[in-house]
């Protein structure tokens, strides 16, 4: 595939978004050409054209027609050099990493390198660098390597964890995950948000005893897409069903939980996924967490939406969302997404924040 | 099995037991990191086997020692340690199905040169499918996948 600067400014015109901001888009849909050992990268990089604003992403390296190419520390696009990479890394399923310049942790707490069977999901094609974890002894043992490795005498000072885990598969082992890390977390000084990526919890009886044992807490639902879930996506995910969403979030808020939920864009023609996206908009207190679909490979290329293997599709997409969302007053974090539509702006506001 | 025994895939990490925020731990290379954060290990102190973690710190690696290995060993802070390391085997290329390969040869898809991970990736999801028509779509979506690859490729052998 052939994609200039040129070709990237006039899409910025065509949609009227800030030229880097469809630079990253272009990175994060095409991925890049490397001679890496992994297919997968955790990098921080700085574009050439914002020096002082680092960038963490995930980027897929095996891409062989994509425009992009990793050489050195450098990521091309044509001729051009459009970044320089700080950190490269092997995207392996770690115990966990920081994010907000350090004041929010998301954690792998249970083996999130075990969780397989979601077409989207990189996890399969990752390396495990993930210890398993069982019991409290050893989530304290992980929190005290945490603590060393960032020289700190205790967490308090954090303002959020966030598990990102393997799935649970029900409510109750959930639940009862959760309660043990919030005792660990105790003992290491931190009283901010538990927040959680997850499909099982979904009744009043969990929210309550979540409210009541966990909370400060985040219900993140992993809800990914409308159509096609039984395909895309494994059993445990595909059991939610689209029309159990906004009852789960208006639940999850109506016992004083944070809620919103995740969505991948690129799976299904954005169209028919509006009406539904927009009567989830009102049971949601932070925003959406809308990802790219990155296709890895030729397989994954498969169950993406028709035309979603172009940077149009995305920049239309995020056009629509705005719409959506723009007097919710909601706005995605500039730190918490790998694979965000937005990175400088949105709609016509500028997003300023952390951005690592 | 003495410490000193060396086991095939081994290599010994010397040094003192220390203690890293309270974890016991043994400082290892950097290098045994190459570009990863931490990874698991195969360990052994003397006829004691565990599955360690090491773990990157800003200016060393670090081999954690949990506690109960600490004490079947008999090592406490402060003692020399030699702990014997062995890299976690690498994942074990996944036998392709014979519904998956009748499909793939049928359409003289390749999927071959693929590497261990992105195959084990396939089929991983294949199996895992819920049911025999989700199988059966992955293992469609699979073949035309890596047919249209191999066709490709066979396209640029003959106009070179």
């Amino acid at each position: 595939m052939v994609l200039t600067l040129k070709d990237l400014a006039e899409l910025a015109n065509q949609f009227r978004i800030n030229t880097d901001d469809v630079l990253m888009t272009a990175m994060n849909v095409l991925g890049a050409r490397s001679g890496a050992r992994y297919p997968r990268a955790r990098m921080l990089i700085r574009l050439r054209s914002r020096p002082d604003d680092p960038l963490r992403l995930g980027l897929p390296l095996a891409r062989d027609h994509s425009p992009f190419e990793v050489r050195g520390d450098e990521i091309r696009l044509g001729d051009e050099t459009v970044a320089d990479i700080e950190m490269c890394q092997d995207d392996d399923a770690l115990l966990g990493y920081f994010r907000k310049e350090g004041r929010v942790l998301t954690l792998n707490s249970n083996a999130r390198s075990q969780c397989t069977g979601c077409i989207f999901c990189p996890n399969s094609l990752e390396g495990a660098s993930d210890p398993r974890l069982s019991a409290l002894d050893d989530l304290s043992m992980c929190f005290s390597l945490m603590e060393a490795e960032q020289g700190w005498s205790d967490m308090s000072h954090l303002e959020e964890v966030n598990l990102a885990t393997g799935c649970f598969h029900e409510e109750q082992p959930a639940i009862t995950h959760l309660q043990f890390v919030r005792q660990a977390l105790s003992q290491h000084g931190f009283t901010g948000q538990i927040g959680f990526l997850t499909s099982v919890l979904k009744t009043d009886q969990a929210m309550e005893r979540i409210a009541e044992t966990v909370a400060p807490f985040f219900l993140l639902l992993t809800f990914e897409c409308f159509t096609n879930r039984e395909s895309i996506l494994k059993h445990s995910k595909a059991a939610l069903q689209p029309g159990e969403v906004g009852p789960i979030l208006a639940r999850a808020k109506s016992y004083g939980l944070d809620s919103s939920f995740t969505y991948i864009v690129g799976l299904e023609p954005l169209e028919i996924a509006l009406d539904g996206l927009a009567k989830l908009r009102d049971n949601v207190t932070r925003f959406p967490n809308f990802q790219i679909y990155q296709a890895h490979n030729r397989f994954m290329e498969r169950f993406a939406a028709p035309g979603a293997d172009t940077v149009a599709f995305y920049l239309d997409a995020r056009k629509q969302l705005e719409r959506l969302f723009v007097d919710t007053g909601l706005r995605p974090d500039t730190w918490s997404n790998y694979r965000p539509l937005w990175y400088w702006s949105f709609a016509d506001e500028v997003l300023s924040g952390e951005r690592i | 099995m003495s410490a000193s025994e060396r086991t095939r895939g081994d290599s010994l990490v010397q040094g003192r037991l220390r203690r890293v925020g309270n974890l016991p731990a043994v400082a290892a290379p950097t290098g045994i990191l190459a570009d990863r954060g931490a990874a698991r290990l195969r360990a052994r102190i003397g006829a004691v086997k565990f599955r360690a973690y090491v773990y990157r710190l800003p200016d060393m690696a670090v081999v954690v020692v949990p506690l109960e290995v600490c004490a079947a060993a008999g090592v406490r802070t402060g003692d020399p340690v030699s702990l014997w390391i062995e890299a976690e085997r690498p994942d074990h290329p996944m036998a392709v199905p014979a519904d998956v390969s009748d499909s793939l040869t049928s359409a003289r898809a390749d999927i071959t040169t693929l590497t261990t991970r992105e195959r084990r990736q396939s089929l991983w999801l294949i199996r895992e499918a819920a049911s025999p028509a989700i199988r059966a779509s992955r293992i469609e979506a699979l073949t035309a996948a890596y047919a249209a690859e191999t066709a490709e490729a066979d396209r640029q052998d003959q106009s070179s």
